[in-house]
């Protein structure tokens, strides 16, 4: 097992308890320092709180929808890699979300070892930079 | 009259006598001088001729004698009144007021001065009995062509007019020519032939704005004939106008949209316009004289003469569906309507119009509308279902991965057990996204893409099984435009048909060809192959020949390429194996272009 403070901190975001659980168990099974919030609000706090290098969001939540939600990230973070997770055809909302700086979007269910590749490619510092 | 004879014995005076039996007597009396004028004449002889007394007093008298008589006049009194003071009684012919004749017999006697010098004569007259009552009957039916409103005409063998009634003068006018001159040619040369012949001639003219059909008939022994002239003006006029509705009426059938057919009460097709040439693909020539039942197809053809007997015994028929068959062996779905046409009698059937609607297409759209309402309703449920379902797989899967991530070292049937729940859960995803692709149709998403590349993914993702051959003929592709993730589903759900239909295992060919400005695609096979009659039913939403499968794989794909402006077709034989064909347009289409997405799980 790896060291934890060379890992990646990953930030999930999600109304659907299940899916916050299971990502939360996998995630810190594999090393990662993971924190969860069930909205947009208690995102934000966090968001404030710390800097994370991954940030997991459902685009659907009840209260502020993903899109305000990552408007109000980039506004304290604009450095902040923001992944979308959608379970809907919601191309609106995706195009709006990348607009605001979101890196890219996975649908739901969501391919795990996809997932981690993603993190540690950021973690490496090797995304695209025009993304 | 009996006073006169009692009267007559009455009277003394010899004179007096004599004078009343001259005015009573209904024989004509008449005294000439011997320059023939008449001195003087009874009542009968003047009523005899249609003149009055006064008017006959000092008439020549050889002016009432026809010329031909003349001469038997002069010998009458040479020969015998001259003579021996008196003449036999002899026939002769006088001419009437009014220009007739007057058949008569008479006898004359000389009267002489006291010197016995001839110094006149006298006649005694009476109209022949016979002769009166034969010229009566001519008068009659002389009465017939007078009063007759056509033309009649008597006419020479040289074609000299003898007589015309009233209404033939009109004509005569026309030609302004007299009775007693020569007919125009062409009448002269009908009374020729008519009378050469013996066989009426007829003979069609028009004067003016009235046409007249004339009758030549010859009276051979008289040499002369009789011409009888008929007023056909609105007889021409009402054929005229009979021949512009048959004409109307003909066009009108003949080249009306609407199939129009005829048959007659033995079901014996008569018409046969130009729409029912080609509804059916058959000539009218081909069916003319044909039973009927030759339009119908084997199946139906019985029911469809049924419902057409029905029609012919005038019982009345309502808008039907009869199926017609076409020459290349395709049915077409005909709404009819007809009219039975009866005899005069009103009750025996003569014949049965029929005027057909071609409703197939329109069938078929009215399905396709019901269908499309269908899916749609079917559609919006799947795809607020399939979203649903998609949360709580997504949380299965993880926990699935979870758990592999924890029981790592345990024992096989642990790990083949959670390697059966990712596979279960991965194929449930793929319905659910079947369902919501085929629900909600996303537009395409277009990158510059490799398309041999696609394909061979696709290839890879199907997880060709053993015993089938795959060979790859790839054609060196253009860069295009194209959803890759889009394509790589049609690609793969048309390789896995193609798995599935060689399950004894066989040879799956992928080729790639490049043309002007499309590329093609092909994917044979060597499996089962499509039924006939399934083949137009392969595209269609929720049909399905598996025991597994919603049926919307191929509908999907179809979709897909149309959204791509592409094309789909297929052939297949059954045992042979089937050949998917999919053709895209090559096209750099900026506008097109969409935010590419880096990211995609198979949704």
């Amino acid at each position: 097992m790896l060291k934890m403070e060379n890992k990646a901190s990953v930030l999930i975001i999600d109304d659907d308890i299940g899916m916050t659980e299971t990502l939360y168990d996998i995630m810190t099974d594999l090393g990662y320092r993971v924190e969860v919030a069930k909205d947009g609000f208690k995102a934000m706090e966090k968001v404030r709180a710390q800097t994370f290098d991954v940030i997991l969001m459902d685009i659907k939540m009840p209260g502020i929808n993903g899109v305000e939600t990552i408007k109000q990230i980039k506004g304290i973070r604009p450095e902040a890699t923001v992944m979308m997770m959608t379970a809907y055809s919601v191309e609106d909302l995706v195009a709006e979300a990348l607009n605001e700086g979101a890196y890219g979007i996975m649908y739901k269910p969501v391919d795990v070892n996809q997932l981690v590749e993603f993190i540690e490619r950021v973690k490496k510092g090797g995304l695209n930079p025009n993304r | 009259m009996s006073n006169s004879v009692t009267g007559w014995f009455m009277v003394e005076d010899a004179t007096e006598r004599y004078r009343v039996l001259y005015e009573t007597v209904t024989d004509g009396i008449v005294f000439i001088d011997m320059n023939w004028r008449i001195v003087e004449c009874n009542q009968a002889f003047a009523g005899m001729l249609g003149y009055s007394r006064e008017e006959l007093k000092h008439f020549a008298y050889l002016d009432l004698t026809p010329a031909q008589w003349r001469e038997t006049d002069d010998n009458i009194l040479k020969e015998q009144i001259m003579k021996r003071g008196y003449s036999d009684e002899y026939e002769k012919q006088y001419i009437r007021k009014d220009g007739t004749i007057l058949q008569a017999s008479l006898r004359g006697w000389l009267i002489t001065d006291k010197d016995g010098l001839p110094k006149g004569m006298w006649a005694v007259i009476r109209e022949t009995k016979q002769h009166k009552k034969a010229e009566e009957e001519i008068r009659v039916l002389s009465s017939v062509p007078r009063e007759n409103p056509n033309p009649v005409f008597r006419m020479s063998k040289e074609g000299t007019i003898l007589y015309s009634n009233p209404a033939g003068l009109i004509i005569l006018a026309e030609w302004e020519r007299q009775i007693g001159q020569v007919a125009p040619d062409q009448w002269c040369q009908l009374i020729h032939e008519a009378l050469n012949s013996g066989v009426k001639r007829e003979f069609e003219e028009t004067y003016r704005d009235k046409t007249f059909s004339f009758v030549f008939a010859p009276v051979t022994d008289a040499g002369y004939v009789t011409i009888h002239g008929q007023d056909v003006t609105e007889r021409k006029k009402v054929e005229e106008s009979l021949r512009e509705t048959r004409d109307y009426l003909e066009n009108l059938i003949g080249y009306a949209n609407a199939p129009i057919i005829v048959w007659d009460s033995g079901y014996k097709i008569t018409r046969f316009n130009h729409a029912f040439e080609r509804l059916t693909g058959l000539r009218a020539k081909e069916v003319l004289g044909k039973e009927l039942g030759i339009l119908f197809p084997e199946d139906s053809r019985e029911k469809s003469l049924e419902l057409i007997q029905r029609t012919v015994t005038g019982e009345r028929w309502e808008v039907v569906e009869i199926p017609i068959w076409r020459k290349d062996g395709t049915v077409r779905m005909v709404l009819w309507n007809s009219a039975t046409l009866f005899a005069k009698d009103g009750k025996t059937v003569v014949a049965t119009i029929a005027q057909g609607q071609d409703i197939t297409e329109l069938k078929q759209r009215t399905k396709q509308l019901e269908d499309a309402e269908r899916l749609a309703a079917i559609g919006q449920l799947a795809s607020a279902v399939g979203h649903e379902i998609r949360n709580p797989l997504g949380v299965i899967k993880n926990s699935v991965y979870f758990l592999g991530l924890k029981l790592k070292d345990t024992d096989e049937k642990v790990t083949k057990h959670l390697r059966i729940m990712e596979k279960e859960v991965n194929s449930a995803n793929l319905i659910v996204g079947d369902l919501l692709d085929f629900a909600r149709r996303r537009p395409p998403v277009l990158q510059e893409t490799d398309l041999n590349k696609i394909l061979r993914t696709a290839a890879i993702d199907s997880l060709i099984p053993e015993n089938i051959e795959l060979v790859m003929k790839l054609s060196e592709m253009p860069q295009m435009l194209l959803d890759q993730e889009q394509l790589r589903r049609v690609f793969l759900n048309i390789i896995l048909n193609a798995i599935q239909a060689m399950p004894e295992g066989g040879k799956m060919t992928i080729q790639t060809s490049r043309h002007d400005d499309s590329v093609r695609i092909g994917f044979t096979d060597t499996g089962v192959g499509i039924p006939k009659e399934n083949m137009p039913k392969i595209f269609t939403p929720l049909f399905s020949t598996k025991a597994k499968g919603i049926g919307l794989g191929l509908t999907i794909c179809k979709q897909i390429v149309e959204a791509h402006d592409g094309n789909i077709t297929v052939k297949s034989k059954v045992g042979e194996g089937s050949t998917f064909t999919i053709e895209l347009p090559i096209r750099l289409d900026e506008a097109r272009r969409k935010p590419t997405l880096p990211i995609e799980s198979p949704a």
